[in-house]
């Protein structure tokens, strides 16, 4: 079992994150490529809200097939090409992920492996 | 023993190069976290072109994993960062060398610069010691 939690001293979190998990001695961790908004079929959406649900819906999946699920995330990283994805990526998160609070990094990079990429979110869960 | 996987192509489309979207990672396993190797050589000098730069950051990388007793095989996830979209295919070439048809989970951005403006290329492993 991973135990979040937020110290006094640091601001609480501004989001649905942890600032810190602790990770026992004896727990399987499960690395996850940083996945983007492609559909199975190859497709990529156009739209962030759309791109940020096919992402988080490729986390889930990969989870799930291995007997895993949100709860099961500890870290993650969410990486995108313009600040205004924020409230998109929020949305799809909160669809997908629930009132999980893993610790989490938010970031806005250059660009993405393919021009019409606007989001990667890679994790890393345990079990 | 790490286990690398992907579900089926139907519920997940197919990894897109040559890496794989899960590692698990049994408990017991110890785990090297290298910082971000960049193509500076042992000399401190930086070479000028990406194919290079690419060349001795992926030797550097390897030269810290096999310091701990481990090669290329051993790496669970890459982080991959250039400053240039430009620089997708030599580094693609570069890590088809060093890593061959070992396929880590594996993450790639563009970003919008490292820490010396000379630089064109980060790449940063956690590996298992198995």
């Amino acid at each position: 079992m991973v135990e979040f939690s937020n110290p006094a001293g640091v601001r609480a979190p501004a989001g649905l994150y942890s600032h810190s998990a602790f990770v026992k001695a004896g727990t399987d961790l499960i690395f996850l490529a940083g996945q983007v908004g492609a559909k199975p079929d190859g497709t990529i959406p156009d739209g962030i809200e759309e791109q940020a649900d096919a992402a988080f819906a490729n986390v889930v999946t990969i989870l799930k097939s291995h007997g895993l699920a949100p709860s099961n995330i500890v870290k993650m990283q969410v990486f995108v090409t313009d600040r205004a994805h924020r409230d998109g990526v929020n949305a799809a998160r909160r669809k997908h992920l629930g009132d999980h609070r893993p610790t989490s990094t938010f970031l806005i990079v250059a660009g993405l492996a393919q021009p019409e990429l606007k989001i990667e979110v890679e994790v890393i869960a345990a079990r | 023993m790490t286990e690398f996987f992907n579900p089926k192509p139907s519920d997940v489309r197919a990894p897109g190069g040559p890496y794989s979207h899960g590692a698990i990672v049994k408990a017991g396993t110890d785990l090297v976290y290298t910082a971000g190797q960049v193509g500076e050589r042992p000399d401190g000098s930086v070479p000028a072109t990406i194919e290079e730069q690419c060349d001795v950051a992926y030797a550097n990388l390897l030269g810290v994993l096999k310091a701990q007793g481990l090669a290329a095989k051993d790496v669970i996830q890459l982080h991959v960062y250039v400053t240039d979209r430009a620089y997708r295919e030599p580094s693609s070439a570069a890590r088809v060398k060093y890593l061959g048809d070992h396929k880590p989970t594996s993450t790639f951005l563009i970003v919008q610069g490292l820490a010396h403006h000379s630089l064109m290329i980060e790449i940063e492993a956690i590996a298992a010691k198995t």
